[in-house]
C-alpha cells in the first residue's frame, strides 16, 4: 500500500507543470460548462459557477487516470462510479456537466487530449444551442 | 410563450453538438497533408491519438502504388497446433521453428535455404521496426559484416501470423560465410572448442581489465553502436564473432539473443560501445556520413517506399508513408547527431586511458641496464627466482652469456627479447639442477614485437610459471614475430620446448630433441621450419598445431613415440621436401585441419 501511495506520490510530484495547467484546463472547462448549463434558467434554479465537490472529485479523478495509465479500466470504472453519485447528488443546474466534467478529466488523464477537445467542442454546441424547457 | 419556446430542443443540440465535431474532424483528417498531420502536434496531442482518428476520419483516396512484402508460408506434415517442423512452400526442405520470448527461430535446411539465409530470427514488427531495416542499410554500406534483414508476413498453416522483421541470425553458418576462416560465433549456445573458448576468454580480459582495443575491430563496433543508436532501440546492440588467431572480436550486425552473460562477443562489443574511443569514432563516423546525406536519405526513402504497404492494414498509405518519413529523418538525426553520455568519458577513465603502474626494475636486471634495454653480457648468471622484464624494456642476451637457472626460476618479459649467439659462442640456458627444471621464458608482445634467437643452446624447462593461462614450456611467445636461427634445445620433460600463441616462429637450422611432451607447440600461430631436425628419442611428438599455419622445408623428424606432427582446429600445413623415419607414426591430421605436401619420404617405423 505504501509503495502504490509513493507511486501516485511520485507521478503527481514528477510532472509538476503539468498537472498545473491541466487544473486551470479543467477549471475553466467546468466554469463554462456550469455558465452555459445555467444561462437559461431562473435565477432560483441556478447552481454555483464552480461546484468545489464536484471540481475537486473531477480533479481527483484526473490524477488517478494519470497513475491508472496502463489500466485503464480501472480508471473507467472509478469514473463510472462517481459519475452516477454526481448524478444522483446533483440537485440544482442540470447533470450534463457533471457527467462532462468527469469524462474530460479522465480524457485528460489519460492523456488523449485531441479527445478530450472534441468532448469540449460537443458539449460546447450542445448546451450552446439547448434551452431548457419552460416549466 | 409559444408553443415552439415551451418545448426543449436538447435532441437537435445533441444532434448539432456531436455533428458539427464530426464534421471538423472529417474536414481535417481528409484535408490536411499527411506530412502535416504526421508532424508534431499543438495541445501535447499525440500521434497515437492523431493515427486512431485518422483511420476513423481521413476518407480521401488512395493514390499511391502498394507493393507487397515478402510473405513466408509454412505448411506443417501434420497437424498444425505445437508442430515445431514445417516445410517451405514451393520447396521440400524442412524448417525447424522455436519460439525465444515472442521471436521466432527459423532454421532452415542445408538444401532448402531462404533466400540464402540459414537462420532467421522473427521479430514481430510495426511501424518502429523500420528503423532497424535503415541500421542494417547503413551498415551494409559501410562494408560491415551484417545479416540480412527484410519484413515478411508470416503464415502458419495458411493462418496468418502477423508482420515480423526478419533478421538473418549471426551464427556460425552466418560466420562461416561472411568471417574469416576460423572465426567462431561464440553465442547462441553452439559448441565451441575449449581452447577457442579460453582465446575468447583472454582476448576479453585484455580488452575489458587493460582496455585493449586492438582486441576488438573498432570500425566495426563503431559503425554497430551508432546506427544502432540512431534505431533509439535500447538493450544489446549486436554481437560479435571471435577470431582465435589474432584474437580478435569482429562486431556482427542481425539477429542475436540479446544476452551478454552467455554470448561473449554481445559482452565484448557492448563494453567497447562505453569506451571514450567508441565515441570518439562514432562522431568521426557521424561526420564523414553528413558529407553525403541527401544519397543517404535516398537509399532509405526508396527501403520506405518497398516496405510502407506493409503497415496499411485500415489507414492509407498515403499516411504510413509520410509516418515512416519522420521516423526516418528522426533516425537520421541521432545518426548524424549521435549523443555521448558520461558515462564512456567514465568508463573511459577507468578502463581503455587506463596504465598499468609502474613496476621496478628487478636488481638483477638494473645493473645491465643500457638506455631502455637489459644487457647480459658474457658471463655466468644464476637466476633464482621470477624475474620480470617490464613493458618498456628489452631484455638482450649477448654471445656467451651463460643462465643458470634454479628450479621454478624462470624470465618474464613483456617486450622484446634477443640472443645473440653465434656458433662459436652461443648462449646457454641450463638448469642448475639437471633433475628439478626451471619454469621458462615467457614473452608477451603486442603482436609485432620482433624477437631474435640466435645461437641458442636451451635445456632442463618448462615448469610451470604460474601465470593464468600460460602454457608449461621452455620458451613462450605470445603476440610476437620470433625467429630462432642456428639452435639446438633439448625438450623438456615437463612442457614443450617452443610454444608459440598468436604470432609467428620462424625456425632456421635449428635442432630439436628428447623432452617428454610435443617439441613444438603452436596455437594460433604460424610456424616457418626450414632446414630444421627434430628427434624424438622418447618424445611423444615434434609438433602440436591448433588453429596454426605451418610450413616445412627441408625438415626431417625422428624416432617419434606418437605422431610426429599433430594438426588440430582448422589448422593448414604444407609440407615440402619433408622426411620422417621410425616415428609411431607421422601425421594425424583431424577433419578440420588440411595437410599438403610435396616431396616427403616416409622412412620405417
Amino acid at each position: 500500500m505504501g509503495e502504490r501511495i509513493g507511486q501516485l506520490w511520485s507521478s503527481i510530484s514528477s510532472d509538476l507543470k503539468e498537472l498545473v495547467l491541466h487544473f486551470t484546463l479543467l477549471l475553466f472547462a467546468t466554469a463554462l460548462l456550469s455558465w452555459l448549463a445555467n444561462r437559461r434558467l431562473k435565477p432560483k434554479e441556478r447552481g454555483p459557477l464552480v461546484s468545489v465537490p464536484l471540481f475537486l472529485s473531477s480533479f481527483a479523478m484526473l490524477m488517478l487516470a494519470r497513475h491508472f495509465g496502463h489500466d485503464r479500466w480501472g480508471a473507467v470504472i472509478i469514473a463510472a462510479g462517481l459519475a452516477i453519485a454526481g448524478f444522483i447528488t446533483v440537485k440544482s443546474g442540470t447533470r450534463l456537466p457533471v457527467l462532462v466534467a468527469l469524462m474530460l478529466a479522465l480524457l485528460l488523464g489519460f492523456g488523449l487530449n485531441l479527445s478530450a477537445l472534441v468532448l469540449f467542442a460537443a458539449a460546447f454546441i450542445t448546451l450552446f444551442i439547448s434551452r431548457p424547457a419552460a416549466k | 410563450m409559444s408553443a415552439k419556446h415551451r418545448k426543449g430542443n436538447m435532441p437537435v443540440a445533441l444532434l448539432a453538438g456531436l455533428g458539427l465535431p464530426a464534421l471538423g474532424l472529417f474536414s481535417v483528417f481528409s484535408l490536411v497533408s499527411y506530412d502535416q498531420m504526421t508532424a508534431r502536434w499543438p495541445l501535447g496531442i499525440t500521434g497515437e491519438e492523431v493515427h486512431a482518428y485518422q483511420r476513423w476520419f481521413d476518407q480521401r483516396p488512395d493514390t499511391m502504388p502498394a507493393m507487397e512484402v515478402d510473405r513466408l508460408e509454412l505448411m506443417a506434415d501434420g497437424p498444425c497446433d505445437d508442430a515445431r517442423n514445417f516445410t517451405l512452400e514451393g520447396t521440400t526442405g524442412h524448417v525447424a521453428l522455436t519460439m525465444a520470448g515472442a521471436d521466432r527461430i527459423l532454421s532452415f535446411a542445408e538444401a532448402a535455404l531462404w533466400n540464402g539465409q540459414h537462420t532467421v530470427r522473427l521479430v514481430p514488427a510495426d511501424r518502429t521496426s523500420v528503423s532497424r531495416l535503415y541500421a542494417a542499410e547503413v551498415a551494409r554500406g559501410l562494408g560491415v559484416a551484417c545479416g540480412k534483414a527484410a519484413l515478411v508476413r508470416l503464415s502458419l498453416c495458411g493462418s496468418d501470423q502477423g508482420l515480423f522483421l526478419a533478421l538473418e541470425e549471426t551464427d556460425q553458418p552466418f560466420v562461416d560465410v561472411h568471417g574469416a576462416d576460423g572465426e567462431v560465433a561464440l553465442g547462441g549456445g553452439a559448441h565451441v572448442d575449449t581452447l577457442v573458448l579460453r582465446e575468447a576468454e583472454l582476448a576479453m580480459k585484455a580488452l575489458t581489465a587493460s582496455g585493449d582495443i586492438s582486441r576488438i575491430d573498432a570500425r566495426s563496433a563503431a559503425v554497430i553502436g551508432a546506427v544502432m543508436a540512431a534505431t533509439g532501440e535500447g538493450g544489446v546492440p549486436g554481437t560479435a564473432s571471435f577470431e582465435p588467431r589474432s584474437g580478435l572480436y569482429r562486431p556482427l550486425l542481425g539477429g542475436h539473443a540479446k544476452d551478454t552473460v552467455n554470448d561473449p562477443g554481445a559482452h565484448a562489443l557492448a563494453w567497447y560501445l562505453g569506451t571514450a574511443d567508441a565515441h570518439q569514432r562514432m562522431r568521426a563516423l557521424a561526420d564523414s556520413l553528413r558529407i553525403d546525406s541527401a544519397a543517404l536519405e535516398r537509399r532509405l526513402a526508396e527501403l520506405d517506399a518497398r516496405n510502407a504497404s506493409a503497415f496499411t492494414s485500415e489507414m492509407r498509405i498515403g499516411y504510413v508513408r509520410a509516418t515512416l518519413g519522420h521516423g526516418r529523418m528522426e533516425f537520421l538525426r541521432r545518426l548524424f547527431h549521435p549523443e555521448h553520455g558520461e558515462a564512456a568519458s567514465r568508463l573511459a577513465s577507468d578502463g581503455v586511458q587506463a596504465r598499468a603502474p609502474v613496476q621496478e626494475l628487478d636488481p638483477l636486471l638494473r645493473r645491465y641496464l643500457v638506455g631502455d634495454t637489459v644487457r647480459l653480457p658474457r658471463d655466468k648468471h644464476l637466476i633464482d627466482h621470477v624475474i620480470t622484464v617490464p613493458a618498456g624494456y628489452g631484455l638482450v642476451l649477448e654471445k656467451g652469456a651463460r643462465l643458470n637457472m634454479a628450479p621454478g626460476s624462470g624470465i618474464v618479459v613483456h617486450g622484446a627479447l634477443h640472443a645473440r649467439g653465434t656458433k662459436l659462442n652461443p648462449v646457454f640456458i641450463r638448469p642448475v639442477d639437471e633433475n628439478a627444471p626451471w619454469a621458462g621464458i615467457h614473452v608477451t608482445g603486442t603482436g609485432a614485437t620482433r624477437c631474435v634467437m640466435a645461437g641458442l643452446r636451451m635445456s632442463g624447462g618448462g615448469a610451470p610459471l604460474g601465470a593464468d593461462g600460460a602454457p608449461g614450456a621452455m620458451l613462450v611467445f605470445q603476440g610476437c614475430d620470433v625467429t630462432v636461427t642456428g639452435g639446438a634445445i633439448s625438450g623438456s620433460n615437463v612442457g614443450a620446448a617452443i610454444a608459440v600463441r598468436h604470432g609467428k616462429l620462424a625456425l632456421h637450422e635449428t635442432y630439436l630433441a628428447g623432452g617428454r611432451s610435443a617439441q613444438l607447440d603452436i596455437t594460433f600461430g604460424d610456424l616457418d621450419a626450414t632446414a630444421c631436425s627434430f628427434v624424438g628419442d622418447g618424445a611423444r611428438g615434434a609438433l602440436v598445431a591448433h588453429g596454426a599455419l605451418i610450413t616445412l622445408t627441408d625438415v626431417s623428424f625422428s624416432r617419434y613415440g606418437g605422431a610426429a606432427v599433430e594438426l588440430a582446429l582448422r589448422s593448414q600445413a604444407k609440407a615440402q621436401r619433408v622426411s620422417f623415419s621410425g616415428d609411431a607414426s607421422d601425421k594425424n591430421v583431424d577433419a578440420t585441419s588440411r595437410w599438403e605436401e610435396v616431396g616427403v619420404a616416409v622412412g620405417g617405423r
